[in-house]
């Protein structure tokens, strides 16, 4: 096990943990030593109310009331925790602390363009004072809902604690959402006040949120924009009179009354309008803060997020530990741009996202070398699994530093899995469970896992449970999304992983809700639908690893049938049909199969969990819990295996053509029908004559790949765009060959095979295939790129796959490979490899392949890093796109999996090391590159001493995308025509 | 029938080796919808060809193509000085319609209709690309239609899911025009051609690519490049 270096490190002298000196409080309580992890983490579940009375009395919260009675009740879902405890939130953030510095900073607001604003803590606290009495002024009440509508800055952090002050509940968001997006949550709230930041925000979004939102009276702009007409009063926020009368205490509230309202995100419908009240949120905070993460008065503390995220919330709840917190309401312009600011305001704990760290990665930025990170002591990362390599590369590019990852949700306002400050980080690992909390995996019985992946459990009460939800009179919605799935514990929706050190995995949503392409779907609505067909006794809709897209999944709908009742043609077109009208195209399966039965376990619940792995070929892992597992061979031999390493290539299936053309007509003319929404067709109808579209040709395309399972590219149906002649292409596309060397162009002759890129993907050669002047044929080569566990395949070893699915359309050389980049690291392993089996290799073209790291030498790889950051910032656009990248409120579903898929080629490709080859190459070198690449070529020269470089125009532009790259068809021709004079 | 000339000036400085002052388009705006004296008027401009192609499709199609082409006519008729009927149109290997060279005068046009919104460009000095498509709502199945980049596919899943059936659909405007004003149509992967997702206006594939303002629940782009890039 690789370990990054413990906490206590990095440059500072730290004190012994909070943790500790807590610790030394509970042991007198226990009687006994809690040295151990697992020891401290289980008197806290077991003595839970001891736990949180102590955690109350320790952080010496300002409260009135009793604490003798922590807790009411032992359900999940229903225990009350200090019925007599009375706080006020902003009181607990801004109360002067003793060993603070009272005019010592509290608040730092960053901006991008204009300086920075500071307030000291004596200067925050009389400004939210002052803001609550003009909040109250404008009709503000306890219990009055206010919607908030600003950036990640310090004005809002102070209108949002001047809410919390007056006790009034405060739901948040950000300016740039779209009006529908935003009503949909605040429509729930009924907000009495709406404070409002127009800069970013679009100019019908607020006249609708106006129209949409009847209970308001007031509303309040933060920005200098003209007034908006209105018909409630409106304020400009600078101009509203400041009563005289002096709010000296702020008045507590019930430890239940409600602080915050969150949403929960992606599911689909209305959000989910979740209530937090002010004592649990405090609680859970404080706790994090301050024993997990050791947050001290000499912190500075900054998170990268937005106020529509729940990070934001927990970010307010730091100045409660006396840290220094910094907010930042720019765009981040490259990978330089946290890190310059965690820099420049001294950071000593610095939360971001996976996704963040992943793209300094792979733009080659290198934090320690560039900016004094001296105060850091600490990463938090959330929002996304944190993969082992980030591990390896915070440690070498950011240096000695504790890189923490949690993971909660919005629903629990925190984490169930996260840091100690103590304890080494075990590499690609979670390192405890939260304290107080009985958090396990469980399997479908509710029985804990260790060491196996299950479904993430509470199995006690904790205090920042959501108190309820906004429209929910009856808490049935509240009851069923925790509640149901496993009796007595709140079931959290993710899969994760404990070993017996208490350390843990996350392993992406569990079985109820699928996550297609990132949207999130419910797989009730679908079954919902599948109700009204008659024909369908059960169905279970799950998710599949997508042959045909590495790193993507599909949805897959298992169907069993009603006694008599046959699957035919039509069933498939009814459910496709029903659920896009009545759910939502993304409700539409790829896969629909009918199956005997669905497998169940003993106490009768339907195992999704059994199925999915029976069909992605992975071992079942909860096949001793199933009343019928017999029923997966069915199962799995009705869904088309995927294909991974070692399995056949498998033929494209036509399953209807058979010899007689008719059926796929028929077939053809059906789907042919539904995309132009036609009844009937001629075989010989034109497309465009029956009203077709250059728009809806595409979608013809999809829905031939999706129901007859070949890919026909456009081009081709262009030809004769007719049901026949799209049948004709269809059967032609299907007897080609296998769909891992397609035919990319017909020809005599010895192949031309391109190697698929980083995405396994051969489509973005096709400008340059359609100019190439030879008679050859040419063959896109798409090897796998993951194998049956999904994990990331060497270029050794995805080179190895090429070159037999090669040697299977051409058996002996000599050969004429090429490939870009990605494709053209695979290309030259592939051309090392046959010639080590005595082949020859005529041709081996490089499109633009930049060496990999692993082969430069130190000095290189600097100098490529130091260039390409350079290019970064000197290119237009690239903000945007990493702007879009980065979002971070969008939560774990920000990454894309195509998105990770690349990210992961890229890593795969960074550690190759390319052997000698003795043979021509010419390499195509992008006009448009930074000006260290020509340097690197020294790299290739130093092991393929026949490289010849040629110009070509176009940039390297794989992943940014804002500047064509060299195969673009613009450029395609220059390129086509060097490739030509070679091949010839 | 609805007409609105909308007057789009383009900054000379992206179009080379031409005079400025002679450099501009103009974007019309057709109601496609006609009765039947409006339809027997308008075909009568059109070409026995024109009337031939119009009339094999169904009778929506036969409107809408009598309509666009008609419109099409009127507006180049109107630069030439010449009566409609007396334009001579050519159509290119991929379809794609343009004055002939004796009366091109340094004329570009292209034509678009989705539903019953048709639209017409019409430069001078310039060559143009236009497109209009009604807004589809949005689907995840979008993604995978084979003719979004990875590039925009990834910048597409980062919006906001209601921003996304505007972005798309302006991805495909985007693309067609650029494929239309290039002249090769869907003969070219709409793939390659990578659009700044979300951005109303651009450079697109080395052309200029701008909004045209269009009535609710569509949207459409112009694509404008060097006259110099016409084929020969």
């Amino acid at each position: 096990m690789t370990l990054t270096a413990p906490a206590s490190d990095p440059g500072i002298t730290r004190r012994p943990a909070q943790l500790a000196e807590f610790r030394a409080r509970l042991e007198e309580l226990a009687g006994r030593s809690l040295a151990d992890v697992n020891a401290l983490h289980a008197w806290s579940v077991e003595h839970v109310a001891d736990f949180w009375r102590e955690l109350l009395r320790w952080s010496e919260l300002p409260w009135s009331g009793s604490d003798e009675v922590a807790m009411v009740g032992d359900g999940v879902e229903t225990a009350q925790f200090f019925p007599d405890v009375r706080l006020n939130y902003a009181e607990t953030l801004l109360q002067p602390l003793p060993g603070v510095d009272d005019d010592g900073p509290a608040l730092t607001s960053v901006h991008a363009g204009r300086p920075a604003e500071r307030w000291t803590r004596a200067e925050l606290r009389a400004e939210v004072r002052r803001t609550a009495a003009a909040l109250a002024g404008v009709g503000l009440r306890t219990g009055d809902r206010i919607a908030l509508i600003g950036p990640n800055s310090g004005r809002t952090v102070i209108v949002a604690l001047a809410a919390t002050a007056l006790g009034a509940p405060l739901a948040t968001a950000t300016p740039d959402m779209g009006a529908t997006a935003l009503l949909g949550r605040f429509e729930q709230v009924e907000p009495a006040v709406m404070v409002v930041d127009r800069a970013g925000m679009a100019d019908e979004t607020l006249p609708a949120l106006l129209a949409g939102l009847p209970t308001l009276r007031r509303l309040v702009v933060l920005d200098d924009q003209p007034l908006p007409a209105a018909s409630v009063p409106v304020d400009r926020f600078d101009e509203v009179p400041v009563p005289d009368a002096d709010v000296d205490a702020w008045e507590r509230y019930p430890f239940d009354a409600p602080l915050f309202v969150m949403f929960s995100s992606g599911t689909t419908g209305p959000p989910k309008a979740m209530v937090h009240g002010i004592g649990g949120t405090l609680l859970e905070h404080i706790k994090e803060h301050r024993l997990h993460n050791d947050m001290r008065p000499d912190d500075v503390y900054f998170h990268h997020t937005t106020t529509a995220w729940m990070v934001w919330n927990r970010c307010l709840s730091t100045l409660a530990s006396g840290a220094h917190v910094v907010f930042y309401d720019g765009p981040v312009s490259g990978p330089e741009s946290l890190w310059e600011l965690v820099a420049d305001h001294g950071v000593t704990v610095f939360g971001t996202s996976p996704a963040y760290l992943q793209l300094c990665d792979d733009a080659g930025y290198r934090p320690a070398d560039s900016v004094d990170l001296s105060r850091l002591r600490a990463v938090l990362s959330q929002g996304a699994v944190l993969e082992d390599w980030q591990y390896d590369w915070v440690a070498d590019a950011v240096g000695p530093v504790s890189l923490w990852s949690s993971s909660g949700g919005t629903d629990i306002l925190g984490a169930f899995v996260l840091s100690h400050p103590e304890l080494p980080v075990p590499r690609g690992r979670i390192q405890m469970r939260s304290l107080g909390m009985d958090v396990a995996a469980v399997d479908d019985e509710g029985n804990e896992l260790i060491g196996q992946v299950g479904e993430l459990v509470c199995r006690n009460p904790f205090p920042s449970r959501p108190v309820g939800f906004l429209r929910d009179p009856d808490g049935r919605r509240f009851h069923e999304a925790y509640f149901v799935q496993n009796p007595g514990m709140w079931t959290h929706g993710d899969r994760i992983d404990f070993e017996a050190d208490g350390s843990s995995r996350l392993h992406g949503r569990s079985d109820g809700v699928l996550n297609i392409d990132g949207l999130r779907i419910g797989p009730s609505e679908i079954y919902a639908v599948l109700r009204r067909i008659p024909e369908i006794a059960d169905s279970m809709a799950i998710e599949q690893r997508d042959p045909h897209r590495p790193g993507a999944l599909r949805m897959v709908l298992l169907v069993v049938l009603r006694a008599g009742v046959e699957m035919d043609d039509h069933l498939p077109r009814t459910i496709r049909r029903l659920l896009r009208q009545q759910a939502s195209a993304a409700h539409v399966p790829s896969v629909i199969a009918a199956v005997p039965e669905l497998p169940i376990t003993h106490n009768g619940k339907k195992s999704e969990r059994a199925a999915r792995d029976a069909i992605n070929g992975d071992p079942v892992g909860n096949l001793a819990a199933l009343r019928n597992p017999g029923c997966l061979t069915a199962i799995a031999a009705a869904v088309r295996p995927q294909r991974g390493v070692g399995a056949e290539p498998s033929r494209a299936a036509v399953p209807s053509v058979g010899a007689t053309g008719d059926a796929l007509l028929r077939d053809v003319t059906a789907v042919w029908c539904g995309v132009l929404g036609l009844s009937t067709a001629d075989p010989d109808d034109d497309f465009f004559d029956v009203g077709g579209t250059s728009r809806l040709a595409m979608s013809l395309m999809r829905r031939v790949a999706l129901e007859l399972g070949v890919d026909v590219p456009v081009q081709d149906f262009l030809q004769a765009p007719t049901p026949r002649g799209l049948a004709d292409a269809v059967a032609q596309r299907a007897s080609a060959g296998t769909d891992a060397v397609p035919l990319l162009r017909p020809g005599h002759g010895r192949p031309v095979f391109f190697l698929a890129d980083a995405w396994g993907q051969v489509n973005s050669y096709a400008a340059i295939v359609q100019r190439l002047r030879t008679e050859r044929p040419v063959h896109g080569v798409q090897a796998p790129l993951v194998d049956r566990d999904e994990r990331r395949l060497s270029i050794p070893e995805i080179a190895r796959h090429a070159v037999a699915l090669i040697r299977e359309v051409q058996p002996r050389g000599p050969y004429s490979l090429t490939g870009y980049s990605f494709g053209g690291l695979v290309a030259y392993e592939a051309a090392t490899v046959l010639t080590a089996a005595g082949e020859e290799v005529s041709y081996l073209g490089l499109i633009d392949t930049v060496p990999p790291e692993a082969a430069m030498t130190p000095g290189e790889v600097r100098a490529a890093w130091w260039a390409h950051r350079l290019y970064l910032l000197l290119r237009e656009g690239p903000g945007r796109t990493l702007l879009g990248w980065l979002r971070p409120h969008r939560g774990a579903d920000d990454v894309s999996s195509e998105d990770r898929f690349f990210a992961e080629s890229s890593r795969v490709a960074r550690s190759y090391r390319p052997g000698p080859f003795d043979g021509a190459v010419t390499y195509y070198l992008a006009e448009d590159r930074s000006p260290i690449v020509g340097n690197t070529l020294t790299a290739w020269r130093r092991v393929a001493p026949h490289l010849i470089v040629t110009e070509v125009p176009g940039s390297h532009s794989d992943d940014w995308g804002t500047r064509p790259g060299v195969l673009a068809t613009q450029f395609a021709d220059v390129l086509a025509a060097r490739m030509s004079a070679t091949l010839r | 029938m609805l007409d609105v000339p909308l007057d789009l000036r383009v900054r000379p400085t992206r179009i080379r080796r031409v005079d400025p002052s002679e450099l501009s388009v103009a974007v019309r705006l057709v109601d496609l919808d006609a009765d039947p004296e409006q339809l027997r008027r308008a075909e009568s401009v059109l070409s026995p060809a024109e009337r031939a192609r119009a009339r094999r499709g169904t009778s929506t199609v036969h409107r809408r193509r009598v309509m666009l082409r008609a419109a099409l006519r009127a507006a180049l008729g109107n630069e030439l000085s010449q009566d409609p009927a007396a334009v001579q149109l050519g159509t290119s290997a991929s379809g794609r319609p343009f004055p002939m060279a004796a009366s091109r005068a340094l004329l570009d046009a292209n034509c678009s209709a989705s539903g019953d919104l048709g639209v017409i460009a019409v430069g001078r000095a310039c060559r143009v690309g236009i497109d209009v498509e009604g807004i589809a709502p949005w689907s995840a199945d979008t993604l995978v239609e084979g003719w979004l980049s990875a590039a925009e596919q990834a910048a597409l899943q980062s919006l906001p899911v209601e921003e996304r059936a505007l972005a798309a659909t302006r991805c495909w405007t985007q693309k067609e025009a650029v494929l239309k004003a290039r002249g090769t149509g869907l003969l070219d992967d709409p793939c390659t051609i990578v659009t700044p997702v979300g951005c109303p206006t651009g450079v697109v594939a080395g052309w200029t690519v701008e909004d045209v303002p269009v009535p609710r629940g569509w949207v459409a782009t112009l694509a404008l490049g060097p006259l110099k890039e016409m084929p020969a």
